[in-house]
């Protein structure tokens, strides 16, 4: 690739300028932003020193990001609307395998251009805004918005007469002839203004000029019409010129293509013969237009000097002299009238957009698509026009031939979009879609660049969280998950990360946190979130510590409701179950005490051994240790199980408990000894 | 064409050796010749919000940790420490972990991809790799040393993708299977090693050769799916150069992607790992994304005249010298968007 051709950025930072023009870039995480800044290479080999050029100039970041259209919400909404339709193309695709009637595909090619039609004319609409036209810089990006979409709406439609349409035996001239009158729209406005002044219309200046270009463009019955209008429509020559326009053979569709012509030439043949005797002559404007309806190519020549573009009079020049014209023989049709063109303009620049024109009606395809890439629509256009390419099928021989892989082609497109898309703030929505055409590739990008979308808020997280779990992607799903947990946690929003935490399935995670709650209630006798905690239910069990604070919590409730009975049972229970965590085991016996210091025994004589054992064989020994840790690395302020008013007077506890439970052992025995026996 | 978005005035007192934005791009650290680290909202043009100080030499790099584990940045200094910071809001940041056992300058910190946990690798110029992992559960950290790496110095070091195993190969294999883990590196010896986690030793699996001199970065793109992985290295001797593996890794092939005009220090890949981006010394950045058939292509935004719009992307008239270029963008008419044709010239002279 030649270098010379490459365009470059100038960012003109005045640091980088001073320290020998270097920069440094690196992407942003999940956008396609780049950050710029100055650079020096500056490593351990050289002296740790402050630079030359410390404190001089301001230390800058640049962020850049390639321009496009898509700030603006019209455009937006385009971009929301062709991903409907492209989505149908797909699911259509999918649906009905084997052979599909082109008119299905010539439909979603319609569904396209009228997207974009619609949206040029809320463009132009939003452009005459008042508040538009004050901002130069919004008004110039309309402008642009504008110029581009109409270049594509203008080339999708070509492309959909030319490669889309079934017309093996058809005639082009008439949708080109279309195509010229839709894309040159101000003809037509002027003829309208002439038939609204009927007499008048002729002393009007540009009354000849309008003509010439209604005839160039193919406008026969407008131009019968005015000239009808004519203050000498009474006349010889223009009567004569009235049945000329009136009986021009005009081909439809299942007339004999022989008959057809025969009559054409004996039309042509006829005017021919007028002209030659001066049947005109009288009329020199007159007998200009009927030169121009023979072809003749003296008085073509003059008129196209006025042209605005190559292609603009191409139509109607065929329907004069060659109104039978076959896609396959349009491009030698172009490559005359071409020669001519650069004769008659040989100083006329081919813009894009008329090389573009240029490469379709001479059948190279593939040319077109390359120049479609360089449209500033983000690929827009080229995207969506091949993947439409590729599903009808119709080129497929002409890629073959070419040599071109257009399913590769189509597949790094849509990639590609898609991957623009994701990355693009607020567009990721529409992104997905296309990615996931993409087969292993795009679900591959989903995965790197779902879970970079900025969690703002839990609405946003809910629907990414969708997303991923639509496509099965349950890695991303339990990031996600924790992310936020970790968020929650930081911002104390203990319920919240404990429901993240339980969503993202993370045990190490769920841990930590019921660990802090249940700390948090050993110290200070509140127990938090208690919402999260009572919706737990059956997915406790994906951590042990979850199932003891979710059971400890209904000890907890029962307590509170005073159902000391049933509250007594689940704390044997839990005494019972192993899954005390060792700091737990003060809160859990002290809570014990109250049952057993009660008048009216809540629990029997069995289980109060069991309680006096656990005190003997867990907690006993679980001080000890404590005890021997912290005498241990008595300087170390070190997180001891006990760090609490209980730390000093654990000894006393001790004594109440066993106290406690002597007590209770007593008075629950008499109870069970004397009850009547059933 | 591309935009200037913003500029972000790090109000630092010495160059900026690098930047780096966290996971989601939201939030900017950057590092000194100054010896701090700032940290800056990426979107706004923001007073930065925190300086962090505990570095006593220029600081080489900084590397965000996955916010699965909070927010948390490491950064690696001329004084041989890495410091690992933790913070709770943007604003407020502690110092959650000091590693010193380097024996000269740390010149890269990279950390692990998320699924390892909460692992950090640095390269050193005593020639030593350290892997320190921080058990999450307790906050513990254990750092394993990879001495001798590479003679004279480790440049660069770059994680290597965490693979889940293709599903469409292998039904059965869920992503609990167990992931090797791999790194690589470049060096002053000019070679670029490729080394794998092996019953929790670090061994050498690859040493990749064909630079002349110094390696100055090596990254290992992201994967997208393909059954390959690519490796990225940059070096003194002017070459980028772009290696790309087998399915299994076992097998290693180079592609120059350019020769440059003068060294290259730095690479960076695109989120999906489509577009690289290279600085050096020939005062560019560029641009470059391997087409459909495998060609490396510098993107082009080749003007195209639909459109007769003309602006001017002087943003600083008043430049007086030859100001660095960024290349890639176009200063006249429009342009494509960063994605260049996907139809090479080549391809087009057929």
């Amino acid at each position: 690739m030649n270098d010379d051709t490459l365009p470059t950025f100038a960012l003109g930072d005045a640091l980088a300028t001073r320290c020998g023009n270097t920069l440094t870039a690196s992407f942003v995480p999940g956008g396609s932003k780049i950050a710029l800044s100055a650079y020096r290479p500056l490593k351990w080999s050289s002296r740790d020193a402050p630079s030359d050029s410390a404190g001089q100039d301001m230390v800058l970041i640049h962020m850049a990001q390639e321009s496009s259209l898509y700030t603006e919400p019209l455009l937006r909404s385009l971009l929301s609307e062709t991903n409907a339709t492209f989505q149908t193309l797909q699911t259509m695709c999918q649906v009905q395998h084997g052979t599909k009637k082109g008119s299905e595909y010539i439909k979603i090619s319609r569904t396209y251009r009228s997207i974009v039609r619609c949206c040029l004319e809320k463009l132009e609409h939003a452009k005459k805004m008042p508040e538009v036209q004050e901002d130069e810089t919004k008004e110039q990006q309309y402008a642009d918005a504008i110029m581009t979409f109409y270049a594509i709406e203008c080339l999708w439609y070509l492309f959909e007469i030319l490669y889309m349409q079934q017309h093996h035996n058809q005639l082009i001239v008439p949708q080109l002839l279309e195509w010229t009158r839709f894309h040159y729209p101000h003809t037509e406005d002027r003829a309208t203004d002439l038939l609204l002044m009927a007499e008048e219309a002729s002393e009007v200046d540009n009354y000849w000029d309008t003509l010439k270009t209604l005839v160039m463009l193919g406008h026969l019955d407008v131009t019968r019409a005015i000239l009808s209008q004519h203050r000498k429509a009474n006349q010889a020559a223009y009567q004569s010129a009235e049945t000329v326009l009136k009986t021009m053979p005009i081909y439809q569709d299942g007339y004999a293509l022989q008959k057809f012509c025969s009559q054409w030439e004996y039309w042509h043949n006829d005017l021919d013969r007028k002209l030659v005797s001066q049947v005109f002559a009288a009329e020199p404007e007159l007998e200009v237009l009927m030169q121009l309806l023979k072809g003749s190519n003296e008085h073509w020549d003059e008129e196209l000097l006025k042209s605005q573009d190559w292609y603009e009079f191409l139509p109607g020049y065929l329907l004069y002299t060659r109104p039978t014209c076959k896609p396959f023989e349009l491009r030698i049709a172009v490559t005359n009238w071409h020669n001519r063109w650069s004769q008659l303009r040989p100083d006329w620049q081919m813009t894009q957009m008329s090389r573009m024109v240029r490469q379709l009606m001479d059948h190279d395809v593939k040319l077109f698509i390359y120049e479609a890439q360089k449209l500033n629509d983000s690929h827009w256009f080229a995207t969506h026009l091949i993947d439409l390419i590729y599903h009808s099928g119709q080129l497929k021989t002409h890629f073959d031939q070419q040599n071109l892989d257009l399913p590769a082609l189509r597949h790094a497109m849509i990639f590609e979009f898609g991957s623009y898309l994701m990355t693009t703030h607020n567009l990721w929505q529409l992104g997905i879609d296309y990615l996931d055409h993409c087969g292993q590739e795009g679900i591959a990008a989903i995965e790197l660049l779902l879970p970079r979308i900025p969690l703002k808020t839990e609405r946003q997280a809910f629907k990414i969280l969708a997303l991923a779990k639509r496509r099965g992607l349950v890695n991303v799903e339990q990031d996600i998950c924790k992310v936020l947990s970790r968020r929650a946690y930081n911002d104390q929003r203990f319920g919240s990360a404990l429901e993240w935490a339980i969503r993202s399935k993370d045990v190490l995670a769920v841990t930590a946190i019921a660990d802090f709650i249940l700390k948090h209630y050993s110290k200070t006798g509140i127990m938090l979130c208690q919402d999260v905690i009572t919706s737990i239910g059956g997915r406790m069990f994906l951590s042990p510590r979850l199932v003891f604070l979710s059971k400890y919590y209904e000890f907890y409730e029962f307590y509170r409701q005073r159902d000391f009975l049933s509250g007594a049972e689940l704390l044997i229970n839990l005494l019972a179950s192993r899954i005390t965590p060792d700091y737990f085991w003060p809160s859990l016996l002290i809570d014990a005490l109250p049952l057993l210091e009660s008048e009216d025994p809540k629990i029997f004589s069995k289980e109060t051994i069991a309680i006096l054992q656990h005190l003997e064989m867990e907690l006993v020994p679980l001080i000890e240790r404590n005890k021997l840790n912290t005498a241990k690395f008595s300087n170390q302020t070190s997180k001891t199980i006990f760090k609490d008013y209980r730390v000093e007077n654990i000894e006393e506890i001790l004594d109440l408990m066993r106290l406690a439970c002597a007590r209770n052992l007593a008075r629950a025995m008499i109870i069970e000894n004397t009850a009547p026996a059933s | 064409m591309v935009s200037l978005l913003q500029e972000i005035d790090t109000e630092h007192e010495d160059m900026v050796h690098h930047a780096a934005l966290d996971f989601y791009g939201l939030l900017l650290a950057t590092c000194s010749s100054d010896g701090s680290v700032r940290i800056f909202h990426s979107r706004k043009n923001n007073k930065s919000l925190a300086e962090l100080k505990g570095h006593q030499g220029p600081v080489w790099q900084v590397a965000w940790a996955h916010p699965k584990f909070g927010n948390i940045l490491a950064s690696c200094s001329y004084d041989r420490k890495v410091i690992i910071w933790k913070s709770t809001t943007p604003r407020d940041w502690t110092k959650l972990y000091e590693y010193n056992n380097h024996d000269s300058s740390v010149n890269s910190v990279d950390f692990a991809p998320p699924e390892y946990g909460l692992i950090l690798a640095c390269a050193s110029s005593d020639g030593s790799i350290s892997v320190v992992t921080c058990n999450t559960e307790y906050w513990a950290w254990d750092a394993k040393k990879i001495p001798n790496a590479h003679t004279i110095g480790v440049n660069a070091i770059s994680w290597c993708p965490a693979q889940t195993p293709d599903p469409a190969f292998d039904q059965r294999v869920t992503s609990r299977t167990t992931l090797v883990k791999r790194l690589v590196s470049g060096g002053c010896d000019n070679l670029i090693k490729i080394w794998r986690e092996d019953n929790d030793r670090w061994t050498e699996e690859h040493r990749l050769e064909a630079h002349s001199d110094w390696v100055r970065d090596v990254a290992w793109a992201p994967s997208i799916g393909l059954p390959r992985l690519q490796i990225a290295s940059a070096s003194q001797d002017r070459h980028v150069i772009i290696w790309s593996s087998n399915t299994d890794l076992s097998q290693w092939t180079s592609c120059i992607l350019h020769t440059f005009d003068d060294a290259v220090w730095s690479i960076s890949w695109s989120t999906t790992g489509n577009v690289l981006a290279v600085t050096g010394g020939d005062n560019n950045v560029s641009l470059w994304k391997e087409n459909s058939e495998g060609q490396w292509i510098r993107i082009n935004y080749e003007s195209g005249t639909a459109i007769q719009s003309k602006q001017s992307h002087n943003l600083h008239p008043q430049q007086p010298q030859q100001p660095a270029h960024l290349h890639g963008s176009s200063d006249s008419d429009h342009s494509s968007n960063l994605s260049n044709s996907h139809l090479s010239n080549s391809q087009l002279s057929n």
